[in-house]
């Protein structure tokens, strides 16, 4: 096992853990987390429901993804569109100054600001580095 | 099976969408597709004169806010403790503990009766947030001021300080 193996494998569970817990708090209640998208005021036409209906399951695929190693690539490229999407959803929303939660489903009551913005690039971070492991077919599934 | 990085980001994208519209179908805390969009009470602008039929929740704006302020609407302050305590609408509950809120207003009025919920400006879901919360709890004609504090105070309109 290459030096950097287990590290891939730690981001892995780590992102990938992250993915689910955020997940199911947003399939136990898709009636709040629409809520929490429309305050983004960033979704037109009332097109937050079809968000919140099917994005969570998305994360839990994902995480699931991350964590068993089946398809590895195309889900640690899923997590990196979304990060990228919570990040300039999250930015967008503090430089607007709003004052809002941020239904990240991580933490009831939330609200979006810096930390949050930091944390969403850690998680992109360590989707990068996964992307690019050097010791690939190893723990994973194809 | 062999897919590329990108075919199996499809895949899960697809697999996530679908699994969600499926089982939003057939569950009790499904969801419509498309939301529905709070709706202001009146087209013009305009107080109704009567709003005995005015149930749910609906937005309100200034002019709205002040006539029902002025008829003795109880209002809400949905935004902290410490920014309540710094200035809000006079008479207006505080929102520090929701249990004592609903207490409170139990005590005023019945959960048929008006009431106006508001924050800090249109930027901020809190009154929204509690409007839901309120609707939750059995309250069935909630109004909401979006504009909020800042568009109370602008106007010049009466302020209060402290609890």
């Amino acid at each position: 096992m290459k030096p950097g193996t287990l590290l891939i494998i730690a981001a892995r569970l780590i992102v990938g853990f992250v993915m689910i817990y955020a997940a199911l708090d947003k399939i136990a209640d898709p009636l709040t987390f629409s809520r929490a998208i429309n305050n983004y005021h960033l979704i037109p036409w009332g097109m937050e429901n079809i968000m919140a209906i099917t994005l969570p399951w998305i994360e839990m695929f994902v995480g699931i993804g991350l964590i068993t190693g089946i398809f590895l690539d195309g889900a640690v490229l899923v997590v990196q569109g979304l990060m990228a999407v919570f990040i300039l959803a999250i930015g967008s929303a503090i430089l607007r100054g709003y004052d809002i939660e941020c239904g990240c489903g991580l933490k009831s009551g939330e609200l979006v600001g810096l930390p949050k913005l930091l944390e969403d690039f850690v998680y992109l971070g360590l989707s990068v580095l996964i992307y690019f492991r050097s010791e690939r077919g190893r723990f994973e599934l194809k | 099976m062999k897919l590329t990085g990108l075919t199996s980001a499809i895949a899960y994208i697809i697999l996530g969408t679908l699994t969600g519209l499926v089982i939003n179908a057939f569950r009790p805390a499904g969801i419509p597709w498309i939301a529905e969009q709070l709706s202001t009470i009146t087209d013009n602008g305009a107080v109704p004169e009567s709003d005995s039929l005015l149930t749910g929740i609906h937005i309100i704006n200034l002019d709205e806010a002040k006539t029902y302020f002025d008829q003795g609407i109880p209002f809400v302050d949905a935004r902290e403790e410490e920014e309540y305590l710094e200035g809000h609408i006079p008479g207006a509950f505080m929102n520090r503990n929701f249990m004592e809120l609903v207490f409170n207003l139990d005590t005023l009025q019945t959960r048929e009766d008006l009431l106006v919920t508001y924050c800090d400006d249109i930027e901020c879901g809190l009154s929204k947030n509690l409007a839901y919360d309120l609707q939750a709890s059995g309250f069935t004609r909630i109004l909401v001021f979006e504009g909020g504090w800042h568009l109370w105070k602008e106007a010049g309109y009466p302020v209060a300080e402290g609890q």
